[in-house]
């Protein structure tokens, strides 16, 4: 029992993290119609930015109440600045195109990291106090509670931003209906840079949360990425509330998956992954909350 | 002489002048240098495969590892383990790819665009997991060593690697002949059609289904002959062989040279290959190579959308005078996927 | 007739062929592919080619490596060639290596990248003795990369000693060109720690975290060879793939046995995971640590974490201060200076690499002729006694019947406050008693 119930924290911190990085995903896709396939690496590579800042031996030995902070105004930075030079100009153009420039990132941003900062494995310190609350045999880290507490956060001010400001319904008229939008005076180019520069933060803070487990380094996002894509498809890849939820499903299932069923075990985990996307895209394509988009000719 | 048949003399000329270039390289290139052709010609019919799935159909694949793993380990595993010959191996590899294709290909139906990238990546995120799973059968992530090489028929009296070159070069003619062949003919126009105009292609009477699956089937089965070349070559197979970023490679060398092209692929391969041996030698810091990558494809994306052939296809046009005609491009590749 | 002209003239012969069909003569040239013999005698050397002083000349000796210079590795092969640089810088400053013909040569080594691709490896294996025309190759990276070599040194009768790889099959008898290799066997190091156990606590319940590859399995097996005959028993064995981005499922799992000892074979990050986990776990077994991973690593988990945990060591930290005048390690340090990039990178990083550039000095000194057979067999009969890394009462000896070098373990105990490793005891030696067997698991 205690077993279960410890089984059933581990896979819940986990999918919140799967969950966030599904939240970033969303959050282009909704305005660009684009599966990021360079998210996990954006998100690295502002990982290695906080590591720089707050590093006592290699870095600026920063506090991370400063390092942290600073790195998702990067992250935001970065988004917006990719947004903007690279995808941009390939806009309302060929999705094969955009497809293949987002994989042209991918390489290039994980090359760049290695460069700049290190190939090595570095450590960054938790936000949260180390150690956790043990009852009976079943603990749960300080860093766990954080971490859920931290995106049940950002969550909820996503939702505010885009249901009840001006600039969420700017974002979601964008990215709805880009034409209309211009007509109405909306300045589409802008919104998009936001679009894109909010969802590299969230990416960001599921990086900086999930470091202090899987270390920084520059393939940290390589195996997280497939999580994220398959709590997005679960949850539905337009709705940021399914992808938190996907998130948690998703992490349940591998862990329970992993703990009793002895075949799939630990070694297919990643198998795990691509039948559950698998699964979830054939039976229902939009997800446990997405909408059906119409065929047109 | 007319001109049409002046023209088409020309248009034959660089092909017939390539192609008795590389039948005569052993005569002048050292073994590097043949073994370098080698991996070229194992990447060519690569790009192809994805070229005539993506390029031509529509179909995103960023599992393409996958295919060609399955190949060259097929092809190990039946010489190394069976002690079969290579040429008994082939048609193995290529039914192997292909079903696994076919399968892969009935998903596809439903699940299309950037939904279809996703899934196939997860595919080839998977693949080197499964020799490691089966590792006392396949070497692990070790490695399987294949012994046995492809051997030269005693009559010609030519060096095996010579043999093995001419082998992979004619291999990859004729994939080129086939896909060319399929192109232009009524399943080509079906699949630029669905490519093109998915619903419409419906209207207008494509089996769209069988087409896809068909396209899917065949892509996997020429990814299983790149693999048996690969074996060839390499008389070695890994699981770090058939990893995703080979697939990603393969997407690059494809858009480089050109996706929805007959030439782009071998420029692809061309690119694959030799960038990364001149990159260090002009003093680029071979950690960078993927950034160089990333960074000349997205510039080609931007400058040459045609990818290279594209963009030599309008030099050569304007050397020659030919103008294009005003107001008509030509229409670029895109995803399926509304 | 090296092998590219020979290949040129046999193409030529086809061509001709090809022309004159009747010609019967290309059978005959086939015929002549074959190998020659060296005529000495030596089973290993019936097969070669006649190229055994290729990359010699009287003032030279050219030596090739191929390590991953880019991608996620490029950190480890990058400090490599910096430590085999050194080295040579070293052995040149003195005028160079002294081979039995009594000429003195320097050395020229050229490395390659292989981005830890085994056919890449391959590759650049051919390229290095086909193109670059070395004499000889040292301290290959990866046993994929050294298994998919293999063919080719035996082949063309290439030495590629001391390589970066602690696969037990790298002593197989079978292959002596690809040469003693330069780290302990992932087997015996297992072993030892199996037997230290068995000695400390004979009713030991052991749960084990292992990487499920052919590592994981040499693990496996020489653990289990080296608590044979004891009371201790395995209460649960859980594996990870290389690809993981966590193994906390598995701790949790094996946490819930409750065991007293947990054996982690794990290499580098997902070492450190593994130690966090049981840290924040609760559980408090004895840790014993596969020795993949570092000491300037294991400083990087969370506070607390790994505290005592046993790890078996060949070799002095060249990264502590306190060894800095230790004299293996001063002319180390010393010579790691001069060398470009040797200021960047921390010491240790090199020391596997300026390790094989000496193991192979040395080879080539001792070899009884100076040809590649000379220097192979020099390798398999070593008796190496000079300054180096390596803990006193490690014997550096192969010999006809011991196809590996490091034969010998201390154990030592993780000091997280001190940020050391501290010696439990004396070597346990296993030099000649350390046969080669394959892994069955």
């Amino acid at each position: 029992m205690e077993l279960l119930i410890q089984r059933l924290i581990d896979g819940t911190s986990n999918g919140f993290l799967y969950g966030a990085v599904a939240l970033a995903l969303v959050l282009i896709y909704r305005s660009t119609g684009l599966m990021n396939f360079a998210q996990g690496e954006m998100a690295m590579f502002s990982t290695f930015v906080v590591w720089k800042l707050a590093d006592e031996r290699l870095g600026f030995g920063l506090a991370l109440a400063i390092a942290i902070p600073a790195g998702i105004v990067f992250a935001f930075l970065l988004g917006a600045v990719l947004e903007r030079a690279v995808i941009r100009p390939f806009s309302g153009g060929n999705p094969l195109t955009l497809l293949i420039v987002t994989l042209g990132m991918f390489l290039a941003i994980n090359a760049l990291a290695g460069y700049i900062f290190t190939t090595d494995t570095e450590r960054l310190d938790s936000p949260f106090p180390s150690g956790g609350l043990s009852l009976g045999g079943v603990t749960i880290t300080y860093l766990e509670m954080g971490t859920v507490v931290v995106l049940l956060v950002v969550a909820l001010l996503i939702r505010q931003l885009f249901m009840g400001t001006k600039l969420g319904l700017g974002l979601r008229a964008a990215a709805m209906n880009p034409s209309s939008s211009r007509l109405a005076g909306i300045d589409v180019g802008r919104m998009m840079m936001i679009g894109w520069g909010l969802a590299s933060a969230i990416g960001a803070i599921a990086a900086i949360l999930v470091a202090p487990v899987v270390y920084v380094s520059t393939n940290m996002m390589a195996a997280l990425l497939l999580y994220g894509f398959a709590a997005a498809v679960v949850g539905g890849f337009d709705s940021p509330f399914g992808a938190l939820v996907g998130g948690v499903l998703v992490g349940l299932i591998q862990s329970l998956a992993s703990g009793y069923l002895p075949f799939i075990g630990t070694q297919l985990q990643l198998a795990t992954a691509f039948a559950v996307i698998l699964l979830v895209l054939l039976i229902r394509p939009q997800g446990l909350f997405g909408r059906l988009p119409v065929e047109r000719v | 002489m007319n001109t049409t048949t002046q023209r088409s003399i020309i248009r034959a000329l660089p092909w017939t002048v390539g192609l008795v270039l590389l039948v005569g390289a052993p005569f002048v290139l050292g073994l590097t240098g043949i073994r370098g052709l080698m991996q070229v010609f194992v990447l060519a019919v690569a790009v192809m495969s994805l070229n005539l799935l993506t390029g031509f159909n529509g179909q995103p694949s960023i599992g393409h590892s996958a295919f060609i793993g399955l190949g060259a380990y097929a092809t190990a595993l039946a010489v190394q383990n069976y002690g079969w010959s290579y040429w008994s191996a082939l048609p193995i590899a290529v039914l192997i790819a292909g079903v696994v294709g076919a399968v892969a290909g009935v998903p596809a139906l439903r699940i299309r665009g950037m939904n279809l990238a996703l899934v196939t990546m997860a595919l080839a995120l998977v693949f080197p997991q499964v020799p490691v799973r089966l590792t006392e059968w396949t070497g692990g992530t070790a490695g399987l060593t294949v012994d046995e090489r492809l051997r030269a028929p005693a009559a010609l009296g030519v060096a095996d690697v010579a043999w093995q070159y001419w082998v992979l070069l004619g291999i990859a003619a004729l994939a080129f002949l086939l896909i060319r062949n399929v192109v232009h003919s009524s399943m080509g126009r079906a699949m630029i059609a669905i490519r093109d105009q998915h619903v419409a292609a419906h209207t207008v009477g494509i089996n769209v289904r069988a087409v896809k699956v068909t396209v899917f089937a065949g892509s996997a089965a020429i990814a299983g002959v790149a693999g048996w070349m690969f074996t060839v070559t390499n008389q070695f197979v890994s699981p770090g062989d058939f990893t995703v970023l080979v697939s990603i490679n393969l997407l690059l060398g494809m858009a480089v040279g050109g996706s929805g092209t007959l030439v782009g692929p071998l420029m692809g391969a061309l690119f694959l290959y030799y960038v990364p041996e001149v990159l260090p030698k002009l003093g680029v810091n071979p950690q960078l190579t993927p950034a160089v990558y990333g960074v000349l494809l997205i510039l080609l994306a931007f400058f040459l959308p045609g990818g290279l052939s594209g963009g030599l296809r309008s030099l050569v046009r304007r050397l020659s005078g030919i103008t294009a005609k005003k107001g008509v491009t030509t229409p670029q590749p895109t995803l399926d996927t509304t | 007739m090296t092998s590219i002209s020979r290949m040129r003239l046999f193409a030529a012969a086809a061509l001709l062929s090809l022309g004159v069909t009747a010609c019967g003569g290309s059978a005959a040239l086939t015929g002549a592919s074959g190998a020659q013999s060296s005529g000495s005698g030596d089973p290993a050397l019936a097969e070669c080619p006649d190229n055994g002083t290729v990359g010699l000349t009287d003032t030279t000796i050219k030596l090739g490596v191929s390590q991953p210079l880019s991608g996620p590795l490029v950190a480890v092969g990058g400090g490599f060639v910096v430590g085999m640089n050194a080295y040579f810088n070293y052995v040149n400053g003195n005028g160079g290596v002294k081979g039995p013909d009594g000429k003195q040569r320097k050395i020229e080594l050229v490395a390659k990248d292989d981005q830890y691709v085994a056919t890449k490896t391959k590759a650049n294996v051919s390229a290095l003795i086909n193109e670059d025309k070395v004499f000889a190759l040292l301290g290959l990276f990866g046993t994929s990369g050294n298994l998919a070599a293999r063919p080719l040194l035996a082949q063309e009768c290439v030495p590629s000693l001391f390589a970066t790889s602690g696969a037990p099959e790298l002593g197989n008898p079978d292959y002596p060109w690809g040469g003693p290799a330069g780290s302990i066997s992932y087997l015996l190091e297992a072993r030892a720690s199996g037997e230290y156990l068995k000695s400390v606590n004979p009713n030991a319940k052991v749960a084990i975290l292992y990487q499920d590859d052919d590592l994981g399995r040499a693990y496996l097996q020489g653990f289990k060879k080296g608590i044979e005959g004891s009371n201790i028993s395995i209460v649960k064995t859980e594996s990870f793939e290389s690809t993981d981005p966590d193994v906390g499922n598995q701790i949790t799992s094996l946490a819930a046995t409750g065991a007293d000892t947990f054996y982690d074979i794990a290499i580098g990050l997902q070492a450190l995971q593994a130690l966090n986990h049981v840290h924040a776990s609760g559980w408090k077994p004895q840790i014993i640590q596969a020795a993949q991973v570092g000491l300037s690593l294991l400083k990087k988990l969370e506070p607390g974490a790994g505290d005592g945990l046993i790890m078996a060591g060949t070799s002095y930290d060249a990264d502590d201060p306190d060894n800095a005048d230790l004299p293996g390690i001063k002319l180390f340090l010393d010579w790691l200076k001069k060398t470009p990039g040797g200021e960047k990178i921390l010491p240790s990083t090199a020391t596997a690499g300026w390790t094989a550039a000496m193991f192979m000095t040395w080879a080539i000194e001792n070899a009884e002729t100076m040809d590649r057979a000379g220097v192979m067999r020099a390798a398999h009969n070593m008796d190496f006694t000079g300054p180096n890394f390596y803990l006193p009462g490690i014997k550096l000896v192969t010999g006809p019947d011991d196809h590996y070098l490091i034969e010998g373990v201390v154990q030592q105990k993780l000091d997280r406050k001190a940020g050391k490793l501290i010696p439990l005891g004396e070597v346990q030696d296993f030099n000649g008693a350390n046969p080669y067997e394959k892994i069955t698991g």
